[in-house]
């Protein structure tokens, strides 16, 4: 009898939900520290050294610049507390510059790391 | 019904299931593409499905707050709607002068629409100061007609010598109710949880007009001041219609095999 109240479709499919729930959140406190990183590369592939990347946060009509930095020797830039669940970057050096890269991510504030971004 | 019959009658249904889930996988599939609803020609399978717009969805309206405050009203709903319907039902399977009279009212009831007494209602929820209140939200929605024939047809189904024992054992009428009447219709039960609880989420009408603030505002509300918003961000849209009717969903899908028992019960006695 005991078992019945248990064990039934009611307390099982609810139970998993809540499981699921508490493990989505114990990955997301673990995951959103907000730091995204990645590389700029040149249509070779190379590492671009001083391009300039700038972090864009989509609003319903237009975008608004968050954050810009600088790639090191290696082609690599890294941004903190993106505070956002849809991110949008560009890179540009010199005459060259990247497409516009569009990133959703599954939560705010999650870690990522972004594809190599191509300037040509 | 002979094999040939049969197979008709089974493709018969099929072709209908097929018409009636199409909404709904349409719904799905834009909520997870994000495909204009007006692109020809129209694509069955979806081009690069995705879970981002739930996710757009969730964080562009306060979702938590919205569901938390349906999921208070309807649990509210579904408690009080057991209580009363169940005592209702019961009551009304017993003789006592008048009995026809309060039947005839009780259907007659049915015969008017909610919008014809909204203004009553609004009025009488205003007088006792809860409008913009989840308890004023939930009022109209305590009781409902149906389901109250519904406990009384299950419970008239249940033999009377059963009832007979419990009172020679000095059960009160009210233990009878709660120890063997309701255990006995579960059917019923289920039945009630789930036309009150979807009655309850799905309502739109009352909500828009006793709401006030933002804080207090319901699942359907929140997809109108999104609609309202963004109304041309077509997958996040799709995505909040699926998170809005997925609980709804869920419910019936648990306890429909019970549903279906408790609409027929009764029905088939004698």
């Amino acid at each position: 009898m005991r078992n019945h109240w248990v064990w039934n479709r009611f307390t099982i499919t609810f139970g998993m939900i809540a499981l699921a729930i508490v493990a989505w959140n114990i990955y997301v406190s673990f995951n959103d520290g907000g730091r995204i990183v990645g590389k700029v590369v040149d249509a070779m592939g190379q590492p671009v050294a001083g391009a300039q990347v700038v972090f864009w946060r989509q609003t319903v009509t237009s975008l608004e610049k968050v954050a810009e930095t600088r790639t090191d020797a290696e082609g690599h830039y890294r941004f903190h507390n993106n505070g956002q669940y849809a991110l949008v970057l560009t890179a540009r050096i010199a005459n060259a510059q990247s497409a516009r890269h569009t990133v959703p991510l599954w939560f705010r504030n999650q870690n990522v790391q972004i594809a190599p971004i191509v300037v040509e | 019904m002979s094999r040939r019959t049969r197979i008709l009658s089974h493709i018969t249904l099929i072709l209908v299931s097929v018409i009636m889930l199409t909404p709904i996988y349409w719904v799905v599939k834009t909520s997870i593409s994000g495909e204009n609803l007006f692109t020809y020609p129209p694509s069955i399978v979806p081009h690069d499905p995705n879970l981002f717009y739930y996710v757009q969805a969730w964080y562009t309206v306060d979702f938590v707050r919205l569901f938390t405050n349906s999921l208070a009203i309807a649990v509210l709903v579904v408690v009080v709607n057991l209580v009363l319907n169940a005592m209702a039902g019961y009551a009304l399977t017993k003789h006592f002068p008048g009995k026809g009279m309060v039947l005839g009212f009780l259907l007659a009831s049915m015969m008017i629409p909610f919008h014809a007494t909204i203004i009553p209602a609004y009025l009488l929820t205003a007088k006792l100061g809860l409008l913009n209140s989840k308890l004023g939200i939930a009022l109209p929605f305590f009781s409902h007609i149906v389901c109250i024939f519904l406990f009384k047809s299950n419970f008239e189904a249940i033999p009377s010598s059963l009832v007979q024992a419990a009172r020679l054992d000095g059960l009160s009428e009210l233990r009878i109710l709660t120890r063997i009447m309701l255990p006995l219709s579960r059917p019923a039960v289920a039945t009630n949880i789930i036309l009150s609880f979807i009655w309850s989420w799905n309502d739109f009408l009352w909500p828009l007009i006793v709401v006030r603030s933002p804080d207090q505002e319901t699942m359907p509300l929140g997809l109108v001041s999104f609609l309202a918003s963004f109304e041309d961000t077509t997958g996040a849209l799709y995505a909040f219609c699926v998170l809005v009717v997925l609980p709804s969903m869920l419910v019936f899908l648990l306890a429909q095999k019970d549903f279906i028992r408790g609409l027929t019960t009764g029905a088939t006695k004698g």
